[in-house]
């Protein structure tokens, strides 16, 4: 069983099938969140941008679900960690225990100092609901070393680039072995890796809809039927013992449908997702079906 | 401009295709067409019309083998539990449930209906049916179907007794003067003592006047006793009449019966039926329909099951390689019709080989498609449109992100709503 998140960039100016321009309101977000918790996704994670507070936006999808992970990126030129800290202990009580924290920069210098003073406040007086403070911090990392590094020592999911089979297998072993080396088992950080895959009808319906798309491809190459692009991603965690993947696709209705109804139902047919969801938090669910222990 | 609606109902809309996601199961629970409901609306449809029957089709090959297997027209849902919860969550858009005249009493048919139109803030119609078949006839307790204009007779009487419960309450009934402790004035609120010759009722209704206090009502007349019906009592009418020239002549039919009766014929709106392509380019759209021509076995046994669902009459009997047969029906008598206007010189397998028909061929892009249905509503004359299509997220987000905003570039949608009620919004244009 592998994992799945989407990653939201609210700052991306998408051109949609039929042309338009893709909106971002709070309805096309609402809807998103639903059409992932339905399909039992780990988590939707946010990111932020000029004139964009994704926090704000994860109080209203804390009432709008149930268990989906909501995760809203901190950036740390913006956040002081004392802020940081106290707006996911809130977020994450109301929220009961779904809130993680996406970093995407995380070797910067003050989380380090930010993650250093969890344990203090984790004994501050509780919020209604505990652990509070101590959300699950899911990293979106670079191949560089201080990135690598910070991940294996705090980070409890990684976000990755999805190049080619080998790139991914090496980034894979590497997070693994300097988990381990910090102490901790390969499992408690899965790696995920960042794809935005063309799914359509029949698979040249997707490789016309490929050929359509404005911008070239950031990551590895999906293209086809539902049955298609599952094969190709069964066979890259194979091959990669990669955890899981992070959609970083559109959010237009019609692609999240083609993922959602069409590439998910047969991901879940075979087995390689849950068909439901299994804990009531994120760290429970990030936690589940750890597929293997790196040995390395 | 031109009105637009969804038609659809409360059953399997797909299930084991591309994109059906968890169609087997979601369609039995409110959320999908919640989901429907809030796409539509932002969308700025008018309304959702929802289809209804009371049987289990076993006409064809003459058990329910087709009918089960492939989830065709049942299981079927009651409409009128989803209506709330789609309510709740829209404040515009109407819903248009399907009500069966034949075997709804007047009384109990006034009252949910009244009841309805509160509950969505006066955004219900009602899409009134005869029933055409036998089988539901006998799960009522009768041998068989009362023949067809006695139907319609009885259909005539129960508006009429309807709509004198409707209005057994003045409007100003309930006054809420609390000075003087007088929740509704008794003096505006009368018995209806109505003797009719297939139906009696004392009244009054005891729900309080809803909002639009009638609720809209919705047809679906073909027959020369059917279109005399709409025309006396139809706020929309749909229809399946097929190509331009037919959709021009059934709405000019209609508009001189409505003159007949008496009424403005801009009264009523007349939508036609239509199941659009939409592809996002016009080979995606042209692969997609011949994909869909190309399942000619699959279409062959579908048609033949339709068939004899609306016909009454099993259509595994009839010689597939022969022109198809003028049938006695005593079913859905101007669906017969139509089907043999289409199939003129076809043999039966060639007809019932192809996709599923509507009333002109929609397929391309959103914009030429778009452009399609603003010169279909130029030829024809009026109304709009009721999408037939099944209510999956794929169809959804092709209809309401492509073919709307492309319809209103062209101006030929509206992109605001300006009334709160459903009959309102209906006469807005």
């Amino acid at each position: 069983m592998f994992h799945l998140g989407w990653l939201v960039d609210p700052t991306r100016d998408d051109i949609d099938w039929a042309g338009n321009r893709s909106t971002r309101g709070i309805d096309d977000y609402l809807d998103l969140a639903s059409a992932l918790e339905r399909s039992a996704f780990d988590f939707l994670a946010i990111g932020d941008g000029p004139g964009f507070d994704p926090t704000a936006l994860v109080t209203v999808l804390g009432r709008h679900t149930a268990t989906l992970g909501l995760v809203p990126t901190f950036s740390t030129s913006l956040w002081s960690p004392l802020l940081a800290e106290r707006m996911l202990a809130t977020l994450d009580d109301y929220a009961e225990g779904r809130i993680g924290a996406h970093l995407s920069d995380p070797a910067a210098q003050w989380v380090p100092q930010w993650l250093r003073q969890q344990p203090l406040l984790r004994h501050q007086p509780p919020l209604r609901h505990q652990p509070g403070a101590n959300v699950p911090v899911i990293c979106s990392i670079s191949a560089s070393h201080d990135d690598l590094e910070f991940a294996a020592g705090h980070a409890d999911a990684v976000i990755a680039p999805a190049q080619g089979i080998e790139q991914m297998k090496a980034l894979r072993d590497d997070v693994s072995r300097r988990v381990t080396a910090f102490g901790r088992k390969s499992s408690e950080c899965p790696v995920l890796f960042v794809i935005d895959p063309v799914v359509a009808e029949t698979d040249a319906d997707a490789e016309a809809e490929f050929d359509r798309r404005t911008t070239g491809p950031s990551t590895i190459r999906l293209v086809g039927s539902p049955a298609t692009v599952a094969d190709r991603l069964a066979g890259i965690v194979d091959a990669v013992g990669g955890d899981g993947f992070v959609f970083g696709s559109a959010i237009d209705r019609r692609t999240v449908a083609a993922v959602t109804d069409g590439l998910i139902p047969v991901l879940r047919k075979r087995g390689l997702v849950r068909s439901g969801y299994s804990s009531s938090s994120l760290r429970g669910n990030l936690l589940e079906g750890a597929l293997h222990e790196f040995k390395g | 401009v031109f009105h637009i609606g969804w038609f659809y109902g409360f059953q399997v809309q797909s299930w084991n295709k591309t994109f059906s996601g968890d169609g087997g199961t979601e369609w039995m629970t409110t959320e999908l067409f919640v989901e429907a409901a809030r796409a539509l609306e932002r969308a700025k449809f008018d309304c959702m019309v929802m289809e209804d029957a009371l049987f289990v089709q076993d006409i064809y090959r003459g058990t329910a083998e087709f009918t089960l297997k492939h989830a065709f027209m049942s299981p079927k849902h009651d409409p009128m539990p989803y209506v709330p919860a789609m309510a709740d969550a829209t404040s515009h858009l109407g819903f248009i449930p399907t009500v069966t005249t034949s075997f709804y009493p007047p009384f109990l048919a006034a009252r949910l209906l009244s009841t309805l139109d509160h509950v969505t803030k006066g955004r219900i119609g009602a899409n009134l049916v005869m029933s055409h078949n036998d089988r539901t006839a006998q799960n009522f307790g009768l041998d068989g179907q009362v023949e067809h204009d006695k139907r319609y007779a009885m259909g005539s009487e129960w508006v009429e007794l309807v709509t004198r419960l409707w209005e057994s309450w003045d409007a100003d009934a309930v006054v809420l003067d609390e000075e003087r402790d007088e929740f509704a004035d008794f003096t505006k609120v009368r018995t209806v003592d109505f003797e009719g010759e297939f139906y009696r009722s004392r009244g009054p209704l005891n729900t309080a006047p809803s909002p639009q206090r009638r609720p809209v009502i919705c047809q679906a007349g073909g027959s020369p006793r059917g279109r005399d019906f709409a025309a006396e009592h139809a706020d929309i009418l749909l229809s399946n009449v097929n190509g331009i020239d037919g959709m021009r002549a059934y709405r000019e039919d209609i508009r001189s019966r409505m003159v007949k009766f008496g009424r403005n014929p801009d009264d009523c709106k007349i939508v036609f039926l239509v199941a659009p392509v939409i592809g996002a380019t016009e080979a995606e759209a042209q692969a997609r329909w011949q994909r869909m021509k190309d399942a000619k076995d699959s279409n062959l046994e579908y048609n033949l099951a339709a068939m004899s669902y609306f016909s009454g009459v099993d259509h595994s009997t009839i010689e597939l390689d022969e022109v198809l047969p003028a049938l006695q029906t005593r079913g859905a008598g101007s669906t017969a019709q139509h089907t043999r206007d289409q199939s003129e010189g076809m043999t039966l397998r060639e007809y019932a080989s192809e996709p599923a028909r509507s009333c002109v061929e929609l397929i391309g892009t959103p914009d030429s498609i778009a452009a399609q249905m603003g010169e279909v509503i130029d030829a024809v004359g009026g109304d709009g449109f009721l999408l037939d299509l099944p209510l999956t997220r794929r169809n959804l987000a092709e209809v309401t992100e492509g073919l709307v905003p492309a319809l209103q570039r062209r101006g030929l949608m509206r992109t605001e709503y300006t009334h709160a009620h459903l009959r309102d919004t209906l006469l807005e244009f």
